[in-house]
C-alpha cells in the first residue's frame, strides 16, 4: 500500500488518473497540431563540420560536428514546458543524420512525405538544400554504402535483393539501444566527467600509439561534455528571455526556475527533483543530438529519482501533484522525438516510436521489493498523457504488492497497450548468462522494446537483424528454393522432402536456419566493423560504465559488458503449426502425400481449397496448450540459440538471440510462400512467441502454457507474447484483480515478457474506416504502442484478425 | 448404446478461462443432456442425451463431400441441408467437412480426462480463487458421474462449482452439494404453469430442491434469467426474490439479462427459435428490476 501522506503533502491529484492539470492538457492539445516533419540543422552542420574537419581522427570530428550542433542550433521558446531543451527543430520532427541516412534519404526524398508508413513532411527549400548540397558529400562516405560493396554475394541475395534476412537496420540509422548509466551520470554531472577525463589524459602518453588512441577517445569525451554545457546554458538564456516579457508572476517564477536549472546542470550534478528530471531529458536530448537513434532509456525512473523526490517532498518543498505534473510534462517531451526510418525500415518499426523506455518496479540490488510512491506515478502520468511515448514497463516478481498489480491493471485496460510487464526472475537469470554480477542483474531495466539490459554497463545492439523461422520451413520442403522469388536457389539444398521420415523434415529445416542465420551474422560484423571505422560515438560512449576505464569507444567495445548483436527470429509459431500440419496430414493419418502438399503451397492453395480447410481447421495448433506441438517451439527456438551463440561478433564474444519482432512479422511474411497449417503465401507471420492469429481457441491461459514450452531466459535480447482481452473480462474490481492473477501466473509460469491489448475489433474496424475520429486510439505493435490510425492497412488488418479471448 | 455412470460421462464442450460461473478464472464443464426444453435456451445442442450435428451454413465452402459419403441420403444436393428425419447423427459427413460446417456435438470424457485438463490450469486457478464449474446441459442428469468428478477434483485442492436447473433427484444432489464450495440454481418462473409453458416441466421438484439445497448451508446463487415476456414480468421477479428470502442458508439472487446467443444454434440444428425478433432490455431494465428484488428483502448480486 503507498504510504499516507497529508493532503497539504499530495496536492491534488488522484492516482487513478483522470488528473487534467491544465497546463498538461494544453501542451497535449499542442502537441496534436505538429505534423511530423523533416529537419536537416543537423545535417547541415554536421556536413559542414565534415568538410572543415577532414584528415582529423574520426572521433575528434564527431565530437567536433557533435558540438558545432549543439552551440548553433535553434532553441525553441519554452511555451507552457517545465522540461526544456528539444531533441528536434519541432516536436514530431525527423533529425537527419547525413552519416547514415543520405544512403536512402537520396532515392526517398521525393516521396517521403507522401509514403502510406510514417510519412514525414518536406519543404521545397528542404528538398533542394539536400539534394544541393548535403547529398552529393555523403555519396559513397555512408555507412551503408560501403557495407553494400563489402558483403559477399551469397549473403547479399538474401539480405539485399529479397529480404529473406533483414540486417540493414544498423546501416541505415544510428544504433542506439543503451541505457545511459544514469546512476554515475547524475552523480557527476558534465562537469565531473571533463575533469576525470582530464586526469587521465595525463596520465597517458601520446608517444605510445595505444595510449594516443586513447588521449583521443578522452578528447572526444570532453569536446561533447563541453557541448551539453554550452547548450544547458543556451536553453537556461532562452527561459531567461521568455521570463522577461511574461506577465504571469507565477508563470514568470516557473521560467526563471527552469533557466536557473539549466545554468546549474551545465556543469553541476542534479540537487532536487525538477532538475534530476530536466537533466535526464538533457542528457536525452544529447544522445538524439549524436544520432536520431531509437531506444535512449530513461531507465528504472522511479529508483533514480527516488532520493530527490523523498527530499523534496519531507522538506516541503514540492508536492506529490505537482512531481506528477513534471513527470507528465517530461512524457509529452520524450513523445517529441521520432526515429527517422527508411521505407522498408519504417514497415518493421511502425508509428513513429522512438522507443524511450521507463521502468518502474521490480526488486533492488539486495533482491527486495523497489516498489516506491514514484513507482505508481509513472503509472498515473501514463494514464494522463496517453502518447505513443515514452514507452512504460513494469517490472513484477512474487513479492510485488497486489495494490500495486492492480494499479498495472487499471492502466492496462485503458486498452493503451502500455504498460509492458516483465518478470523479474527471468530477466535477472537472462543478465546472469550475461555476465553480469548478482546485484547488476537485478538492477535491469527494459532497452527499446523488449531488451533486457544490466542498467548502464552493456552494449550490445539488441537489433542486429532479423530472420523467421517459416523461411527455413519453406526451404526444406522446396529444397532451397523460393516460392517468392520465381523459385530460385536462395537456401541451401537440404534434399527432396518427399523422400524423407518426419525426422529428416527437422532436420533440413534445422540446416536452413543455421544457414540464414550464418547470412545475418555476416551482415552483422561487417556492419560492426564499420561502426567501429567510421561512427564512433564520442558522447554516448562518455555515459556508459567501462568506457572510461578502457579508454575505448562503445564501438571498439569499450563498454563493460559487450554482447550481441542480437539476431531477432519471428514466426515461431508458424513453423510449429507447419511442421504440426505435416505430422499429422502426410505422416500420422496420411490424409494426404507429401507431394500433394507441396503442388498445394507452389499453387498458394489455388484450386486445393479443401485441403486448405482441412489443414487450417484441422492442424493441432501451438496456442492451444498441446504439450506435442508447443515442445517443438522449445526444441527449434533452442536450435536457433546454439546456433547463434556459435559466432563470434566483431566486438564482443558472440552474438545473442532474441524472439521479439517489433513489426516485422508484417515485412517478413511477404517474403513467405504458402505453409503447411493454411496460411497463404505473403500474409503476415505470428509476432514474436505469440501463436498465430486466431488459431489460439482455449483462452489466454492456454496460450501462457504453450509459450511457457519456450525455453525464454536463453533468449537474452528478449522475447515478447502479446495478449488481448475484451473489455467485458476487466471491467470492475473484479477486472483488475482478474488481471492481477494473470500476471501472477506469467511470474508462475516463468514467461518474461507479457502486454494485454484491452480493445476489441468493432472499435478497431470503425477506427480504420474513419482515422479522424480515432487518431488517438493506440494500440500495441508487437513490443511497443503506436496510434492505430497512423499504421498501413496490412498492420491494421493484422490487429484486427488477433484473436480476442472473449470472456 | 454407451451408458453414463461414475467414470463416464457425456458432454460438448469444456470451455477454459471462464469468469462467469464463480470465483476467479475457471474450467466449465458442459454435460449434455437436459430434461427441460426452456425456449430461449442458448445452449440447443446440450439438451439431447445423444451426438448432434450442427450445420454452420456461413461456413460451408460447397465442396460436397458430406452428399457424396453420406449413408443414408440425408444431405440435399441443392444446398447440403440436412434431412434430419433420415439422418442417424452417424456423424460420417462431418468427418469429411474440413470447413468445419458441419460438426459433430458430444462426447464421452472419463473423470481422469477432465482432471487432466483442469491440472493445465492449476496455476492459473491458485491466483484467482478460480476452479471447476460443472454446468451444461443438466448435470443433475449424469449424478454418479459428477459426483465422483467433483469429489476428486475437491480431493486434489480444486476448488468446485455447479450450476443446475434445479430438476433432479434430491439424493444426488445432496451427495454432489458435500463436495461444491459453490451452487448455482436457476429460478426461471414462480408460476407452476407458466413453467411448465416455457421449460416443459412444472417447477415443484426445482423448489423443493432449492429450499433443501439452502439448508445444506452451501454457498447458493438463485439465477433468474430475464427473458422478455417470458419471465420478466415484474410479478415474477418480486414472487422469485420473496422465495430466496425466505430461505434460510448462503443466498443471493443474480439477475440474468437476456441474450440471443443461442439463436444461431437454433439454426445450425434446424429448429425454429420461438424467440425470434425479441429484443435484448437495455442496462436500466436489469437495474429495475434488481432494485425491484431488494425491495422483497432479498440480497441481490
Amino acid at each position: 500500500m503507498l504510504p499516507e501522506r497529508d493532503k497539504a503533502v499530495l496536492g491534488e491529484f488522484s492516482y487513478d488518473g483522470g488528473n487534467h492539470f491544465p497546463r498538461i492538457d494544453k501542451l497535449l492539445e499542442e502537441y496534436w497540431t505538429h505534423k511530423p516533419m523533416l529537419d536537416i540543422e543537423r545535417a547541415k552542420i554536421y556536413t559542414r563540420v565534415y568538410r572543415e574537419t577532414e584528415g582529423e581522427r574520426i572521433n575528434i570530428r564527431r565530437a567536433k560536428a557533435f558540438k558545432a550542433y549543439l552551440e548553433e542550433r535553434e532553441i525553441r521558446d519554452p511555451g507552457l514546458q517545465l522540461i526544456i531543451g528539444d531533441t528536434a527543430q519541432q516536436p514530431r520532427a525527423g533529425t537527419v543524420c547525413p552519416e547514415f541516412h543520405s544512403g536512402w534519404l537520396a532515392d526517398e526524398i521525393d516521396t517521403i512525405a507522401t509514403r502510406k508508413q510514417d510519412p514525414y513532411g518536406t519543404t521545397p527549400e528542404m528538398v533542394k538544400e539536400l539534394k544541393e548540397e548535403i547529398f552529393p558529400y555523403w555519396e559513397g562516405k555512408t555507412v551503408v554504402d560501403h557495407w553494400r560493396k563489402q558483403l559477399p554475394e551469397w549473403v547479399a541475395q538474401l539480405a539485399l535483393k529479397t529480404g529473406i534476412v533483414d540486417a540493414d537496420i544498423k546501416t541505415q540509422s544510428p544504433p542506439g539501444e543503451v541505457a545511459p548509466y544514469w546512476a554515475m551520470i547524475l552523480k557527476k554531472g558534465w562537469g565531473g566527467f571533463i575533469k576525470e577525463a582530464e586526469m587521465h589524459i595525463a596520465n597517458l602518453s601520446d608517444i605510445d600509439p595505444e595510449e594516443a588512441e586513447k588521449i583521443d577517445f578522452y578528447r572526444g569525451s570532453i569536446i561533447t561534455m563541453e557541448a551539453m554545457g554550452i547548450y544547458s546554458r543556451r536553453v537556461a538564456e532562452v527561459a531567461k528571455k521568455a521570463a522577461r516579457t511574461e506577465k504571469d508572476p507565477k508563470r514568470k517564477t516557473e521560467l526563471l526556475r527552469m533557466a536557473e536549472n539549466c545554468e546549474w546542470l551545465a556543469t553541476e550534478p542534479p540537487r532536487d527533483f525538477w532538475e534530476a528530471i530536466q537533466f535526464i531529458w538533457l542528457i536525452l536530448v544529447g544522445c538524439m543530438a549524436e544520432g536520431n537513434a531509437p531506444s535512449y532509456s530513461p531507465g528504472r525512473v522511479d529508483q533514480l529519482l527516488w532520493p530527490y523526490f523523498e527530499k523534496d517532498i519531507n522538506e516541503g518543498k514540492m508536492t506529490v501533484a505537482f512531481a506528477l505534473e513534471l513527470i507528465e510534462a517530461f512524457c509529452i517531451k520524450t513523445a517529441e522525438s521520432t526515429w527517422l526510418l527508411s521505407e522498408n525500415a519504417a514497415m518493421y518499426f511502425a508509428g513513429y516510436q522512438p522507443f524511450h523506455t521507463l521502468n518502474t518496479g521490480g526488486i533492488d540490488t539486495r533482491g527486495l521489493d523497489a516498489t516506491n510512491d514514484l513507482s505508481y506515478l509513472w503509472i498515473t502520468a501514463k494514464m494522463d498523457v496517453p502518447l505513443h511515448a515514452p514507452s512504460l514497463c513494469v517490472r513484477v516478481h512474487k513479492g510485488s504488492p497486489e495494490h500495486f498489480l492492480q494499479h498495472i491493471g487499471k492502466l492496462a485496460r485503458m486498452g493503451l497497450g502500455y504498460p509492458a510487464i516483465y518478470n523479474d526472475e527471468s530477466a535477472i537469470k537472462m543478465m546472469l548468462l550475461s555476465g553480469g554480477t548478482l546485484e547488476e542483474a537485478r538492477d535491469w531495466q527494459i532497452v527499446g522494446c523488449v531488451e533486457p539490459f544490466i542498467s548502464g554497463k552493456m552494449a550490445k545492439w539488441s537489433d542486429g537483424g532479423h530472420y523467421n523461422f517459416a523461411t527455413a520451413m519453406e526451404f526444406a520442403l522446396t529444397n532451397g528454393r523460393s516460392l517468392m522469388n520465381e523459385g530460385k536457389l536462395l537456401g541451401l539444398e537440404t534434399g527432396d522432402p518427399r523422400k524423407m521420415t518426419f525426422d529428416e523434415i527437422k532436420d533440413a529445416v534445422k540446416a536452413q536456419m543455421a544457414y540464414l542465420i550464418e547470412a545475418i551474422s555476416v551482415c552483422a560484423h561487417i556492419c560492426e566493423r564499420l561502426y567501429y571505422e567510421m561512427t564512433p560515438f564520442p558522447y554516448m560512449s562518455t555515459l556508459l560504465d567501462g568506457t572510461y576505464q578502457s579508454g575505448k569507444d562503445l564501438t571498439a567495445g569499450g563498454v563493460k559488458y559487450t554482447y550481441g548483436p542480437a539476431f531477432i527470429g519471428t514466426g515461431i509459431a508458424d513453423l510449429v503449426n507447419s511442421l504440426s500440419a505435416i505430422r499429422k496430414f502426410v505422416y500420422e493419418d496420411k490424409t494426404i502425400t507429401m507431394d500433394e502438399l507441396i503442388k498445394a503451397l507452389e499453387a498458394n492453395f489455388e484450386g486445393y481449397e479443401v485441403i486448405h480447410k482441412m489443414l487450417s481447421n484441422g492442424t493441432p495448433m501451438y496456442g492451444n496448450d498441446i504439450p506435442e506441438v508447443d515442445i517443438m517451439a522449445g526444441e527449434f527456438s533452442d536450435f536457433a540459440y546454439e546456433e547463434i551463440i556459435k559466432h563470434k561478433s566483431f566486438r564482443g564474444p558472440h552474438y545473442i538471440s532474441g524472439l521479439y519482432p517489433v513489426s516485422s512479422h508484417v515485412p517478413h511474411g511477404l517474403v513467405v510462400g504458402a505453409l503447411p497449417y493454411g496460411r497463404k503465401a505473403g500474409t503476415p507471420l505470428a509476432d514474436g512467441l505469440s501463436p498465430k492469429g486466431g488459431t489460439d481457441l482455449h483462452g489466454p491461459t492456454a496460450v501462457l502454457k504453450s509459450v511457457s514450452k519456450v525455453n525464454a531466459e536463453i533468449h537474452t535480447a528478449g522475447t515478447l507474447l502479446n495478449m488481448r482481452l475484451d473489455p467485458v473480462s476487466v471491467k470492475g474490481d473484479l477486472g483488475l484483480k482478474r488481471i492481477s492473477s494473470l500476471i501472477r501466473t506469467l511470474v508462475d509460469l516463468n514467461i518474461y515478457h507479457i502486454q494485454f491489448n484491452v480493445t476489441n475489433s468493432e472499435i478497431l474496424c470503425k477506427a480504420q474506416k474513419t482515422p479522424d475520429k480515432y487518431r488517438s486510439l493506440i494500440i500495441r505493435v508487437a513490443g511497443y504502442s503506436a496510434y492505430f490510425t497512423e499504421l498501413c492497412k496490412e498492420m491494421q488488418d493484422d490487429i484486427i484478425q488477433r484473436t480476442i479471448h472473449q470472456a | 448404446m454407451k451408458k453414463h455412470d461414475e467414470n463416464n460421462g457425456f458432454i460438448f464442450n469444456i470451455q477454459k478461462f471462464s469468469i462467469h460461473d464463480g470465483e476467479g478464472i475457471r474450467t466449465l464443464v458442459f454435460m449434455k443432456g437436459c430434461p427441460l426444453r426452456c425456449i430461449w435456451c442458448c445452449n440447443p445442442e446440450s439438451q439431447s442425451f445423444t451426438e448432434d450435428i450442427l450445420f454452420v451454413r456461413t461456413k460451408c465452402i460447397g465442396c460436397g463431400y458430406c452428399l457424396v459419403k453420406c449413408p443414408q441420403q440425408a444431405v440435399s444436393p441443392d444446398d447440403f441441408t440436412i434431412d434430419r428425419g433420415k439422418c442417424t447423427v452417424c456423424g460420417t459427413c462431418t468427418n469429411f467437412c474440413y470447413a468445419e460446417a458441419k460438426k459433430k456435438v458430444g462426447r464421452w470424457v472419463t473423470i481422469r480426462d477432465i482432471l487432466h485438463e483442469l491440472e493445465k490450469d492449476r496455476i492459473v486457478f491458485g491466483h484467482s480463487g478460480g476452479g471447476l464449474t460443472v454446468g451444461g446441459g443438466e448435470p443433475l442428469s449424469q449424478p454418479d458421474f459428477v459426483r465422483t468428478l467433483v469429489k476428486d477434483a475437491h480431493q486434489l485442492s480444486f476448488s468446485t462449482a455447479m450450476e443446475t436447473c434445479g430438476h433432479g433427484k434430491w439424493t444426488d444432489l445432496e451427495g454432489i452439494i458435500e463436495n461444491l464450495d459453490e451452487l448455482f440454481m436457476d429460478l426461471k418462473n414462480m408460476d407452476p404453469e407458466r413453467h411448465k409453458q416455457l421449460t416443459g416441466v412444472d417447477n415443484a421438484l426445482i423448489l423443493e430442491n432449492a429450499e433443501k439445497s439452502a439448508k445444506t448451508g452451501v454457498k447458493l446463487t438463485f439465477r433468474l434469467p430475464l427473458i422478455p415476456g417470458c419471465t420478466d414480468d415484474e410479478e415474477n421477479v418480486a414472487a422469485t426474490a420473496r422465495f430466496v428470502s425466505k430461505l434460510e442458508g448462503n443466498v443471493r439472487l443474480e439477475i440474468l439479462p437476456y441474450h440471443r446467443l443461442g439463436e444461431d444454434k437454433f439454426e445450425w440444428m434446424d429448429r425454429e427459435y420461438d424467440l425470434k425478433g425479441v429484443q435484448v432490455h437495455d442496462e436500466k431494465v436489469k437495474r429495475d428490476m434488481e432494485e425491484l428484488a431488494r425491495s422483497c428483502g432479498c440480497q441481490v448480486v
